[in-house]
């Protein structure tokens, strides 16, 4: 099948089912021209390595020439004039932008409720949230409206709504992914990361994205990598942690469904190894209250007079909250009671993480303490909903990687391993998801379009 | 305003949680932060005027920028 005939497959699906689902809020008017140009390159044999294959883009990463509305009425007519780093890596390899995904407002949520486009649907648990922020992404390639989509994780933005779709997620090590182009929520914890069905589609998609950008002030040199061709589905002798804390946490309906998961690890000759993360509950305030401080700042150019709305005046009930917290905070007679303290607690939590991490491989867990809630429940304290968060904000306060994998379903709605390792480990953790895909056979290439 | 109660609520439980600490600061969990980069070369993007102008607030008929008066001078 060319790209051309694929491309039309998957807007004619999208036409039929999407205004159910609603994962995209724009599609890319131009995408069956951008396909026909990379089918004769195909032909030419000059094509890379993302030929022809369908790309969903969350609405917070500037696309030229498609809307970059961050699910807000604030910048709901906004028309990105370049393309974010990640974009421009994935043109140059031929992959093509199928359209931009529906997300909470501004990434501010983990439901996938708070879009001023309306909520998104799971497509994978009909009536439950898909889990957010990246919400339409994982809901895109969990309906197969396209082949890769891109998310952006803060606290667990890619990886929770990976959990609750069934998809696979990755969060990079924080400075892997150029950020350039991606309009933040927390620029000190925000990374790009990719959503797939497999984990071969998760690899070749972070070998694309990840590497060095001058112009970015917190991209990390590194070697390149060629994380796709370097999976194994070998992972005998791997030592893979596992902390007690996450059970206090967690339902126990998750937990059955990821012991399961950590026994066919075992079967495929992983070791567990007991960790201990003693302050895994304190990441949780840690997190938000940097995060309120920081989206302050990033949201102070969205004053209305050079494009969009002014946001304090058209914002829905979750960002303000956000905004009037950090600007608070930011007061100087605050900020050492609040966002220092919060900084010397990110060194606490990161300090744990590390150490536990120095003794294994990896360590795996769950992703999400609760099983998705039913669209439309009324959840007024706003705590409640940050308590989804818990287990996915660790990795982004200590800037290291995590996968997300189905483990299995409870309810019937699907449940995911979180499986988190050292800085710029990624290789081992796509190995031991590759592995944990293959002995389940999860991978959905007979469903493939 | 119920927005601003909540949020007070929010920031009251959330530091309550953390207890005291006397650890140094994380900023950046990346340590070289690439504060001095140099120029970017520069690019004639001929569609960047056309698509910066669907941006703008207010353009008149011909296509200019109707621009803002600060109300600090009004």
């Amino acid at each position: 099948m060319d790209a051309e005939e694929k491309v039309s497959r998957y807007l004619e699906k999208i036409k039929k089912e999407d205004k159910k689902i609603k994962a995209f809020i724009e599609l890319n008017p131009n995408v069956l021209e951008e396909a026909r140009e990379i089918d004769r390159k195909i032909k030419q044999r000059k094509a890379g390595t993302l030929a022809g294959l369908a790309i969903a883009i969350k609405s917070n990463i500037n696309v030229r020439g498609l809307r970059a509305t961050c699910a807000s009425k604030t910048l709901e007519n906004y028309v990105s004039a370049y393309d974010a780093t990640v974009i421009e890596r994935i043109k140059r390899e031929d992959g093509v932008i199928i359209g931009m995904t529906n997300m909470d407002e501004f990434a501010c949520g983990s439901s996938g409720e708070t879009s001023y486009f309306g909520p998104t649907q799971n497509p994978a648990a009909p009536g439950r949230i898909p889990g957010g922020s990246s919400s339409g992404s994982a809901a895109a390639v969990a309906a197969q409206f396209c082949d890769i989509a891109l998310g952006s994780d803060t606290g667990g933005s890619i990886r929770n709504p990976a959990s609750h779709c069934g998809v696979v997620g990755l969060k990079p090590t924080y400075g892997l992914v150029p950020r350039y182009g991606l309009i933040d929520l927390a620029m000190s914890l925000d990374q790009i990361g990719p959503i797939a069905r497999d984990v071969y589609f998760t690899a070749l998609m972070l070998e694309v994205i990840a590497g060095y950008n001058p112009m970015e002030c917190t991209t990390i040199n590194v070697p390149k990598q060629e994380y796709s061709k370097n999976l194994s589905r070998n992972i005998a002798g791997y030592k893979i942690g596992f902390a007690r804390e996450f059970e206090e946490f967690t339902d126990p309906k998750i937990m059955g469904v990821i012991k399961n998961s950590l026994k066919k690890l075992e079967n495929l000759g992983a070791e567990i190894v007991d960790v201990q993360l003693p302050n895994l509950g304190k990441g949780l305030s840690t997190y938000y209250l940097t995060v309120f401080v920081e989206f302050f700042s990033a949201t102070r150019k969205f004053d209305g007079r050079r494009y969009g709305y002014k946001i304090e005046e058209v914002c829905g009930r979750e960002v303000l909250r956000r905004i009037l917290l950090g600007k608070y905070i930011s007061q100087k007679e605050y900020s050492g009671k609040y966002y220092k303290k919060a900084l010397q607690f990110r060194s606490l939590i990161k300090q744990e993480l590390l150490a536990a991490l120095s003794g294994v491989d990896v360590i795996a867990g769950p992703t999400v303490p609760k099983l998705p809630h039913e669209l439309g429940t009324k959840i007024e304290d706003p705590l409640i909903m940050y308590g989804y968060d818990v287990l996915t904000v660790p990795a982004n306060l200590a800037g290291i990687p995590g996968g997300v994998i189905k483990a299995g379903e409870a309810e019937g709605i699907p449940v995911g391993l979180q499986i988190q390792g050292k800085p710029l480990e990624e290789q081992r953790i796509l190995n031991v998801m590759y592995a944990l895909e293959s002995n389940s056979g999860s991978r959905h290439d007979e469903k493939r379009i | 305003m119920k927005v601003q109660k909540e949020a007070e609520k929010v920031l009251k439980e959330l530091s309550e949680a953390l207890g005291e600490i006397n650890l140094s600061e994380t900023y950046y969990v990346v340590e070289d932060i690439n504060i001095t980069r140099s120029d970017g070369e520069a690019k004639v993007d001929k569609k960047f005027r056309e698509i910066i102008k669907k941006n703008a607030p207010k353009l008149d008929e011909e296509g200019s920028f109707i621009m803002e008066v600060g109300k600090w001078v009004e």
